[in-house]
């Protein structure tokens, strides 16, 4: 099964850049301009993994993270800055990113890492999933 | 006071003498204007002057008329001395310049009198020029200093507009810089796919393409070099700019200077370990000033840091830190025995993007972000360059008055 990620940034370049990336790493990757595009396309598809820039308009990265946060908790978020202020980054850390990375990009193994890290953790909770889902199936039949 | 007697009647010249010298004063006797004119136009001519208007050579008149044409020379104060009949000419004399007169036979006390008026305008006029050239001083310096604080406010201006444009500007070439990078590095990922590939078709033999093939093969990963090394570099700069468009000083703690001494050779140790020898001499009980930790720390290592570069480029040397309580400032002084500075550059060091390091090598904003940082901090910075070569910076902060 795939991993699909979403990316997030209103720089096109950067977007396809990334998308370009993770695909040949054999993710499925979906792109959004704006934090309100990125919404839809949680509304319509599964998604696993966002990154997102944090300056955008329409709304802006930290805004989405916290709709993310509170609707779609299951989703691993990855904010990337070119803004390096420490309250920015410790602002988008509280309301629950996995991490903040710093742009420009120079060694994308930075962000390749944390998208590791968010998919180890991913799928602890999937299995954490399927074991409680599986309890669910044995309590179901015990009883008959 | 010194006086010129000129008269060529050797009678007046005893008389004169004895009278002048028994008042006090230093004579100088002459016979005819000619030498009275060769001492009254001399660098320091005497300032009071009796001259018989009746004299071989050059008379009295001459004298007072070319002593009043010449230009640069303190006031002379002049007098006359006439005969009965010339009486009438007086308003010609006066006119020409004449200060005062004296009619001969000369009446002793008249004289004395006479004279003093003249010592007193002359002191006067000699109190004035003093006044004056003291003036002159004053202006000038109240020159220098507004032109100083002129050339502060349009660094202060430009410093300010260029902090607004720094932060927009890091921004807008981080992005490009981001996606320059991330494609590159792709580009290195699947290098190693496309180059087999290549190989693959020379094993085969394709001989219309080998040439070009083989040089793909060779030139690639220095293009991908190159690309990498412009991405760094750009990286370098927007980094630079954006702690030189750093947001606001931050909260102020007591902050004593010798342990951030300690913390910022700690962070240089890699840099300094090998051509530099660290010499500190740290003063006991040095009080604590208000200061931003890590901005003091960051000034510290931009000195450090430019200090190794500057001794490496020596072949090795010395890096002395210093830290001690001047008048109520605490002080650091960073030197070393390094290239120093070129003189005429000294005053251009504070400047954004200015920089004597080799292109590529350095992004110039180094120490506009010091100067900028000891400034928020109400400190001083003075570079200089030290008598045996190298570099002298002297930073003061104000002592934290109480708490």
């Amino acid at each position: 099964m795939s991993v699909r990620m979403l990316v997030v940034d209103d720089e096109e370049e950067i977007r396809s850049m990334l998308a370009r990336h993770y695909t040949l790493k054999d993710f499925e990757v979906v792109t959004a301009e704006n934090g309100a595009e990125a919404l839809k396309v949680l509304e319509n598809q599964h998604v696993d993994i966002a990154i997102s820039d944090i300056r955008m308009p329409e709304m802006d990265g930290v805004q989405l993270l916290r709709i993310i946060r509170e609707q779609y908790p299951m989703v691993r978020v990855i904010m990337i800055t070119g803004y390096v202020t420490l309250s920015n980054a410790l602002a988008c850390m509280r309301r629950g990113a996995d991490t903040v990375v710093f742009k420009p990009l120079l060694d994308l193994d930075e962000i390749d890492q944390s998208v590791e890290l968010s998919l180890a953790a991913l799928q602890r909770w999937q299995e954490k999933l399927r074991s409680l889902q599986g309890m669910k199936r044995e309590g179901r039949t015990d009883p008959l | 006071m010194r006086i010129l007697v000129a008269d060529d009647d050797p009678t007046y010249q005893t008389l004169l003498q004895a009278y002048l010298s028994e008042w006090g004063h230093e004579v100088t006797l002459v016979e005819d204007g000619a030498k009275a004119w060769e001492y009254l136009s001399s660098d320091y001519p005497p300032l009071l002057a009796l001259v018989d208007w009746m004299m071989p050579e050059m008379d009295g008149m001459e004298v007072v008329r070319r002593i009043r044409g010449k230009k640069d020379t303190p006031y002379i104060y002049l007098i006359l001395l006439t005969a009965k009949d010339q009486h009438e000419d007086l308003v010609e004399a006066f006119s020409v310049g004449v200060d005062d007169f004296l009619k001969k036979p000369v009446e002793p006390e008249e004289l004395r009198a006479r004279l003093n008026v003249g010592v007193r305008v002359v002191e006067y006029e000699l109190a004035l020029a003093e006044s004056n050239s003291q003036l002159e001083v004053y202006a000038s310096e109240m020159e220098k200093l507004a032109e100083e604080r002129a050339k502060q406010l349009v660094h202060a201006d430009r410093m300010a507009t260029l902090g607004l444009l720094t932060a927009g500007l890091a921004h807008e070439i981080n992005n490009p810089a981001t996606f320059i990078s991330g494609n590159l590095q792709m580009m290195k990922s699947v290098w190693p796919i496309l180059e087999n590939i290549i190989k693959g078709q020379l094993e085969q033999g394709d001989a219309e393409n080998a040439g070009k093939l083989e040089f793909i093969q060779k030139e690639m990963p220095g293009v991908i070099q190159g690309m990498e090394n412009g991405v760094r570099r750009i990286a370098g700069i927007t980094s630079g700019l954006k702690s030189y468009a750093r947001q606001k000083k931050q909260e102020a703690h007591p902050c004593n200077l010798n342990l951030r001494v300690e913390a910022a050779l700690d962070l240089c140790r890699n840099a300094l370990k090998y051509q530099v020898e660290v010499h500190k001499e740290l003063a006991d009980e040095l009080p604590v000033v208000m200061a931003d930790t890590q901005q003091i720390e960051q000034v510290l290592v931009n000195l450090f840091m430019n200090a190794a570069h500057a001794v490496e480029e020596r072949g090795g040397g010395d890096l002395f830190v210093t830290t001690r309580l001047q008048n109520s400032a605490v002080q650091v002084i960073v030197e070393d025995t390094g290239t120093g500075i070129p003189p005429e550059k000294l005053d251009r060091i504070w400047d954004p993007f200015f920089t004597t390091k080799p292109v590529g090598k350095g992004t110039g904003l180094g120490l506009s972000i010091v100067k900028g940082i000891v400034e928020d901090h109400k400190g001083t910075i003075i570079a200089e360059n030290r008598k045996d070569g190298g570099t002298r910076f002297t930073l003061s902060f104000p002592v934290s008055g109480g708490h």
